[in-house]
């Protein structure tokens, strides 16, 4: 393990056992790695598992989620043997996670302000006083407008983008190394979506952050990231970074999701999302391979050559 | 021939906090055949707007009228002479559809109110639902075993079975993955060609809305900020919040650059305390005095209609962009070249 | 600003919620069978006598008139006499709902204490003892009477063991009751810091307040278990533990959410045991206002009943404004 990485998932797997019959297996052998201060994108249709990654990261996974197989390795110390205790005191401080729907993930019956501090105080050990000025500080930091009279408004009195900011700043408040954001602006409208990628984008560059960025939408990934992994039903099918992957995407499905931006029918038909109509190298015997070749400089493709 | 005018129509909702003005005056027509698309932030009103054309709420002032024939709370899409002529495709696809229904049964349901004989039914099912491309024993499903895109499909089908001259689609493909979001798209294309139905297309998307209408109208606050052609509005947008609004949008090349000439800031206001002058005013980089004193009228500036009072200057703001087909050349570019030696490369 | 603008709507409709009530119960009751002048003098009185008590107490006139005549009395604090205690009824009650509040507040206290850990802890230790032992005492104190339970009790730690007091009402005979302020002989005593009495009324309570509170104290496990399991599986409380937030504070925050569903138990054990507990009293001749309402209504005594019914429509009525603004006080969302 060198020390330029920050993150890496090794052979993760997820399952939900007992849903549905025999069980969802959500995440199969996923591996990546994030270097320091680089942003991986997580790119995949509804259900391909993203959030299932995230919450594995953060072990928070829904009953009756488990990790059954893998590593999640962070500063070189496995995520998925530590204790609870020892969990805690990277969550929030270390490791933050920004989340969708920023109104129902905060606590409807504190304020903001409060809801900060408890994380502050929970992990820098501050007195009230600090906390409150740190409290106010991040709020600056993420722009919220007003930010004093803001410390005590409650959830429901903000707005979507504001609630997200404050989402923001939670995780940004301990000043973390690694921050995942797991579809963060969907519910957004694009104004405001844009101005808050600003924001993060600014923030990354200047803290220096490793960046965990999940999302549906290929193209804000197109512009935020450096690396881009593309999952397909818990499955990496391609992962390369930014440029060699937009300029040379080998999986069907990543042409196929690129033809569905485009609304170009013709390529449409003939990549589809459904693996029945892969060419045989990328799907065999009813099976993606679980083999994934390097076609150039750290761009892999699951396929058999 | 105008299938559809909307004329002026103001609507305002009485709630608790205040009155909200969902829409303040909005005037639209479309013609036959042919799609309109109304974009803008949540909120801005298109959601009122769609409701408003079927008849399910009724306008303050202003009207709408349908084939020549005026719509309110006496005539509706329940109306006899124009029950099954306007229909409504929901944003959530489960909205359209009873769970413990059929598939199939749910889409013949509009059928029942026309009086229309069951054993014609079947027949008519069957063309609708090879027309959404909904598999047969899909139709017998319950809509809880359908992937979303399938119900919304389902749904399409079900305004379509009553071969209606107006289909107004609320948000229709933005619960969906972008790839059933392009074949319903798509499909609804196809649809249109067939059956010569117009649209209304309601959307917050604006990458679907370039590809699927005629003309686009940009909604902000309840008013039309722009309307026009959209392919000229999608090239050089007129009105600071057009801009604001297309530059937002994030195609996935990312040698595209974003588009930084304008940019809005903060969030749209509350539509409870309208701002006197123009509603854009708090957010619009280039406003002026006169922006925040006196409202802007929609006025005709070239080939569009505009609300702003700083028309010209905008033209030297903006640049025409091409940066949509731009995109799309290179994705062909790259396509034909894959595929070919793909091709090739099976061949061998 | 917008919670002075709340009460003074909730007052505004407090009277003709009154009305309603006081109409309702009036006019029901007027269609019990039996004639209380009958009643009072026995069956040998003459009819002249009858007739003469009848026009007394305003028995010949008609149903409405007599509900307008109630009215009036109504409003001027004018319960009418109990014929069976001779007695105003507004002096009787303002003895006997004392009796009852005491009783019903302490053993909802003790409920709450013992329902409220329990129901924690049950949702907290999913695998645990507490969590089947929680599952066992819902089904047990719902399907046990609570007059019953009593009368184990008493027969247990009075007959046999002789450890607790007498089962005949709140004092023993030789003790004074202290002086009145608010008309519990248990805030009183302490009051007036007379020990011997105070120890004297716990021990009367032990018994009935134990019953009452093991019985109710079913609903509120249940429900603080099933809000606390439905708050920690949230979306915010998920966000709260990837923020690393300690347990404790978890917990903190998942029961502060879940405390309006506590609230709204309580509120509705409150307002039933009010009436609800007169078996209970009963059982331990605790001279209460349900037990005066009862005999009121099986000897034909209207008085006492529709005193008793005015009554626990104005405690409830207060009740539920306190509720309210408890409510306002846990949950900013409702403040404006
Ligand atoms: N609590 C659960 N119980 C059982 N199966 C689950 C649960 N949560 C998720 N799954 C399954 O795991 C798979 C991955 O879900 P996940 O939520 O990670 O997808 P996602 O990529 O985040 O989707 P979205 O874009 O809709 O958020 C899906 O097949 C889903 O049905
Ligand atoms: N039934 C209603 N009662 C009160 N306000 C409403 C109602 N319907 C819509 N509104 C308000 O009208 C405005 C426009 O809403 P809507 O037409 O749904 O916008 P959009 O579809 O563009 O998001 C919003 O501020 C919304 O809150
Ligand atoms: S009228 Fe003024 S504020 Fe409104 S859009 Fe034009 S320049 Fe901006
Ligand atoms: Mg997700
Ligand atoms: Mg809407």
């Amino acid at each position: 393990m060198t020390d330029s990485i920050s993150l890496s998932l090794n052979n993760l797997t997820v399952d939900y056992p007992g849903y549905k019959g025999s069980g969802t297996i959500a995440v199969k052998d996923v591996s990546f790695s994030i270097e320091k201060g680089k942003v991986l994108g997580l790119v995949g249709e509804s259900g391909a598992g993203k959030t299932s990654i995230a919450r594995a990261i953060t072990r928070q996974l829904v009953e009756p989620g488990e990790i059954t197989a893998g590593e999640i390795i962070f500063e070189n110390k496995n995520i998925v043997s530590m204790s609870q205790k020892e969990l805690r005191k990277y969550l929030g401080s270390q490791i933050s996670l920004i989340v969708p729907n920023p109104k129902s993930e905060l606590d409807p019956l504190l304020t903001i302000g409060r809801q900060l501090g408890d994380v502050v105080k929970t992990h820098l050990k501050l007195n009230n006083k600090e906390a409150r000025e740190a409290v106010l500080k991040v709020l600056e930091a993420v722009q919220i407008p007003d930010h004093n009279s803001r410390y005590s408004a409650y959830p429901h009195e903000l707005s979507g983008g504001m609630a997200q900011r404050v989402i923001i700043a939670m995780s940004l408040i301990c000043n973390p190394k690694f921050v995942i954001s797991d579809d963060a602006t969907s519910g957004l409208d694009v104004t405001v979506q844009r101005e808050i990628m600003k924001l993060m984008q600014n923030i990354i560059k200047e803290k220096d952050l490793s960046v965990l960025f999940i999302t549906r939408d290929i193209g804000l990934a197109a512009h935020f990231c450096d690396h881009l992994g593309l999952l397909f039903r818990g499955q990496i099918v391609e992962i390369a970074p930014i440029n060699s992957f937009f300029k040379n995407p080998i999986h069907p499905y990543s042409l196929a999701l690129l033809s569905a931006f485009s609304h170009s029918v013709k390529w449409r038909k003939v990549y589809s999302t459904d693996p029945q109509k892969w060419s045989k190298e990328f799907f065999i015997n009813g099976n993606v391979p679980d083999s994934m070749i390097e076609v150039e400089k750290g761009h892999l493709v699951r396929m058999i050559r | 021939m105008k299938i559809l005018e909307v004329n002026d129509v103001v609507k305002i909702f009485k709630t608790k906090g205040g009155n909200v003005r969902a829409l303040n005056g909005v005037s639209l027509d479309i013609d036959e055949g042919k799609t309109v698309g109304v974009v803008g932030e949540s909120g801005s009103g298109k959601t009122t707007l769609g409701r408003l054309i079927v008849g399910l709420i009724n306008p303050d002032t202003g009207s709408i009228s349908f084939e020549q024939r005026s719509i309110g709370s006496k005539v509706n899409i329940r109306h006899p002479d124009i029950r099954g002529k306007i229909q409504l495709v929901f944003q959530e696809p489960s909205e359209s559809l009873d769970p413990r229904i059929k598939v199939g049964d749910s889409i013949c349901e509009p059928l029942r109110g026309l009086g229309i004989e069951k054993s014609s039914w079947n027949s008519k099912l069957k063309i609708v639902s090879e027309k959404v491309s909904l598999a047969e024993e899909q139709l017998s499903m319950y809509p809880s075993q359908l992937s979303a895109g399938q119900q919304q499909r389902a749904g399409i089908a079900r305004a379509l079975i009553t071969d209606p001259k107006l289909i107004v689609l609320d948000e229709p493909t933005s619960a969906l993955d972008p790839t059933a979001r392009a074949e319903i798209l798509s499909m609804l294309q196809d649809v249109q060609k067939e059956f010569g139905v117009s649209y209304i297309y309601i959307s917050h998307d604006l990458s679907t809305v370039r590809y699927l209408t005629d003309e686009t109208a940009v909604m902000y606050l309840g008013e039309i900020v722009e309307f026009g052609e959209t392919s000229k509005i999608f090239s050089r947008p007129s009105h600071p919040y057009s801009t604001g609004l297309l530059s937002s949008i994030l195609l996935p090349d990312p040698e595209i650059v974003m588009d930084e000439s304008l940019e809005l800031s903060g969030e749209i206001p509350s539509p409870i305390n309208l701002p006197k002058g123009c509603f854009l005013e708090s957010r619009c980089p280039i406003s002026t005095k006169e922006c925040s004193s006196h409202h802007p009228d929609l006025i005709t500036s070239d080939d569009r209609l505009v609300r702003c009072f700083e028309v010209e200057k905008m033209k030297d703001i903006v640049q025409p962009s091409s940066k949509f087909e731009d995109f799309d050349k290179s994705f062909d570019d790259f396509m034909t070249k894959r595929y070919s030696s793909s091709v090739q490369a099976g061949n061998n | 600003m917008a919670l002075i603008r709340y009460i003074g709507r909730r007052l505004l409709f407090v009277l003709p919620q009154l009305f309603g009530i006081v109409a309702v119960s009036f006019f029901l009751l007027k269609m019990i069978p039996g004639d209380p002048a009958l009643l009072m003098l026995g069956p040998l009185a003459s009819q002249e006598a009858i007739n003469e008590i009848r026009s007394v107490m305003g028995l010949d006139k008609s149903l409405i008139e007599q509900f307008v005549i109630y009215l009036e009395r109504v409003l001027s604090g004018d319960l009418g006499t109990s014929w069976q205690t001779t007695k105003p009824v507004m002096e009787d009650l303002l003895k006997r709902f004392p009796a009852t509040m005491e009783l019903v507040t302490l053993s909802l206290l003790f409920a709450l204490i013992l329902g409220i850990p329990v129901g924690i802890l049950a949702s907290l230790l999913k695998k645990s003892i507490i969590n089947k032992f929680s599952t066992y005492y819902g089904l047990l104190a719902g399907s046990l009477p609570d007059f019953w339970l009593g009368l184990i009790f008493i027969f247990v730690f009075y007959t046999i063991l002789g450890w607790a007091a007498a089962p005949m009402g709140r004092l023993d005979l030789g003790i004074l009751p202290p002086a009145v302020v608010s008309g519990s002989y248990f805030i009183d005593s302490l009051i007036a810091g007379d020990w011997e009495t105070f120890n004297n009324v716990v021990a009367h309570l032990t018994l009935p307040v134990l019953t009452l509170g093991l019985i109710n104290a079913g609903p509120i496990i249940k429900m603080t278990q099933s809000t606390m399991d439905r708050l920690l599986e949230s979306d915010h409380i998920r966000y709260a533990r990837s923020c690393g937030l300690g347990e404790f504070q978890i917990v903190r925050r998942a029961f502060r959410n879940s405390l309006p569903s506590v609230l709204t138990i309580v509120s509705v054990l409150y307002s039933f045991l009010i009436g609800g507990a007169v078996l209970v009293e009963i059982v331990f001749s605790w001279g209460g206002a349900g037990q005066y309402a009862l005999s009121g209504v099986l000897n034909a005594d209207i008085n006492p009943v529709m005193g008793f019914v005015v009554w626990s429509a104005v405690l409830c009525l207060i009740l539920y404004l306190i509720v309210d603004l408890l409510y306002f006080a846990i949950d900013p969302r409702l403040r404006d």
